[in-house]
């Protein structure tokens, strides 16, 4: 039996940061705490869970990548143009407009746009700082092919950020 | 240039990398919230949760998913294969339904094996040869301890006659109220109402049996469950006709009947099936009220048992101690009293089984526990004894028979409570 009020107790930070760093605010964040812990119940009971903190962090990985998906889909359907700060619906804060917050946003919205898998071990090995054995224990894959995946996603994540690069060059 | 590219955009993701992690996350949830968390997760363990197969496969490994996969795509191939005509059959019970449907005339062949429980166990087998034409008439023989019998059933008059030539003796019974579906229906017309049912889903569950040779014909096979009663129908895939039925009655006495040479597009001739009594038999002519319920017929076969038990009903419904055992009582006492042909013993199996029959046809397809007797020790005309009662599982109303034979519906929280009642006696 699950003692879970220890589970949610100890690992809820972990999960919280995790969500925080992709999806930028606390409404979105909430959600995908509960989603996460959710899942986790429904794991927990076909398989006893051995590694908590690894499970949570792909857990809340996965779900608030959903959520930047979701944003990213939507953002294409209306049509908008690629506002980083819109795209991510980060909350004002006073660094908003300093250049590394903005990377971060316009980093997140690109996330978005990766292919599932590609985004998973990104966010797992760079932002998790999981090694590419942990993701791939994580994800069912193997460390080879999550070397590969990652590989795949900073070529394609270079590729999202050239433009806004790009542009303040110009400007600068 | 293209390094210069490269290592600048590099550079870049990292930046990008390090502002995400550098990136100020906000405090720690308050307590209020992480209780809150806690009431959720907690709430959500406690609740039943069944996995479903689409969730299984969702959280299997990449390798299971494709080995899942690798055999959804054999199973797949293998039962087109098996479906695709030529390969193998394409049978559907709707086919068989309408196979039955299309046949003008048939003939086939009857076992029936009753186990009939007791100190000691005994197994009765008949056999009877049957014909059907179109539109509903039946013609049964049966020979039994050497003695035959021939029934002749028209579904268009109403009528049915039962003819032993040895004794020249005839009963013959009009039928009346008969619904549009006609529940009398023989043999014939019993299986095609019992596979057309199955397949339109009106009643009992199908199920298939997959692939035999029968008589060395290959035949796909259908289980229908209808309360008590178990039929396996083996069809041709060619013809869609069947091949076998069998059919088992699991509420005693078990039984099992089993149709076999099946012959369709027979020439038979239509004398076979006339209802005109031969010269010098003894006729009894009876009627038989199709709109009659079950209920109203087994509280007339419990009037009948008490008035020949000493005004006692009888201490159970089946055996040696119930209605049957009082019958075959009566008819050697009316038999020594007035001939085996006389008309007083014609009347005796006639009427009694007519009613027995109907009762125990319903009662047998329910439930095993949905019915309940007691009637041991109590005599006909006691007041507010309930004898007989059923209990619908459904919550709906209850169907009791008094001794009086009187028969009320009561609410199931009204249902008898007598302690030595027996629930569907299997005997």
């Amino acid at each position: 039996m699950t003692d879970w009020e220890a589970v949610v107790s100890q690992h809820v930070g972990i999960v919280r940061r995790t969500v925080y760093r992709l999806v930028g605010n606390h409404a979105d964040a909430w959600d995908c705490i509960q989603e996460t812990f959710l899942e986790a119940v429904k794991i927990d009971r076909r398989e006893p869970v051995r590694n908590w903190p690894a499970l949570l962090r792909r857990l809340a990985t996965v779900r608030a990548l959903d959520l930047l998906r979701m944003r990213c889909r939507q953002r294409n359907r209306c049509s908008r143009e690629a506002d980083p700060a819109q795209a991510i619906g980060r909350e004002p804060s006073p660094s908003r407009h300093a250049e590394a917050s903005e990377l971060a946003d316009r980093l997140r919205a690109a996330v978005g746009q990766l292919p599932r898998r590609q985004a998973q071990v990104f966010c797992l090995t760079c932002f998790e700082q999981m090694t590419s054995e942990e993701v791939a224990g994580q994800l069912g894959i193997s460390p080879t092919a999550a070397r590969m995946l990652l590989c795949r996603a900073r070529r394609r994540l270079q590729r999202l950020l050239e433009p806004l690069d790009g542009a303040r060059e110009k400007d600068d | 240039m293209e390094n210069h590219e490269d290592v600048h955009q590099d550079d870049l993701l990292e930046r990008a990398v390090d502002a995400v992690l550098r990136d100020p996350t906000p405090d720690e949830l308050p307590p209020d919230q992480v209780a809150q968390l806690v009431a959720i997760v907690r709430h959500a363990a406690d609740q039943p949760y069944p996995i479903t197969l689409i969730e299984r496969i969702k959280n299997m490994k990449l390798r299971t998913k494709i080995a899942v996969a690798a055999a959804v795509l054999v199973a797949f191939v293998g039962l087109m294969s098996w479906l695709v005509p030529g390969g193998g059959v394409a049978l559907a019970l709707a086919d068989v339904a309408e196979a039955l449907n299309n046949v003008h005339s048939a003939t086939w062949k009857t076992t029936q094996v009753v186990e009939v429980k007791g100190p000691q166990t005994r197994t009765i087998t008949t056999s009877v040869s049957s014909m059907f034409l179109a539109p509903s008439h039946e013609r049964t023989e049966r020979t039994v301890e050497g003695e035959k019998s021939i029934d002749i059933y028209d579904g268009e008059k109403h009528k049915s006659i039962c003819l032993v030539p040895a004794a020249k003796t005839a009963v013959v019974i009009n039928l009346k109220n008969l619904p549009p579906t006609n529940p009398f229906g023989k043999t014939f017309q019993g299986l095609r109402e019992l596979v057309a049912n199955a397949q339109s889903g009106k009643a009992g569950k199908v199920e298939r049996l997959g692939v035999q040779t029968i008589d060395g014909r290959r035949a796909e096979g259908f289980r229908i469950r209808v309360g008590d009663v178990e039929a396996k129908v083996w069809a041709d895939p060619k013809t869609s006709l069947p091949i076998r039925i069998e059919k088992i009655f699991s509420a005693a006495p078990e039984s099992r009947l089993v149709m076999t040479d099946f012959q369709t597009g027979v020439d038979l001739d239509e004398s076979l099936f006339s209802l005109d009594v031969p010269a010098g038999y003894t006729v009894y002519t009876t009627e038989m009220d199709a709109s009659k319920k079950p209920m109203a017929c087994l509280a007339d076969a419990l009037k009948w048992a008490a008035e020949h038990n000493d005004g006692m009903f009888p201490p159970a419904l089946r055996g040696e101690q119930g209605i049957g055992g009082i019958m075959q009582r009566a008819d050697r006492t009316l038999a020594k009293k007035n001939g085996n042909n006389s008309l007083e013993v014609l009347k005796l199996h006639t009427d009694v089984p007519v009613n027995l029959g109907r009762a125990f046809g319903f009662l047998l397809a329910l439930p095993p526990d949905a019915w309940h007797y007691a009637g041991k020790d109590v005599k006909l005309g006691t007041p507010n004894r309930p004898i007989f009662w059923l209990k619908p599982k459904n919550g709906a109303q209850c169907l009791v028979i008094y001794a009086d034979l009187s028969i009320k519906e009561v609410s199931p929280e009204e249902a008898p409570k007598v302690p030595q009642s027996e629930g569907s006696p299997k005997q």
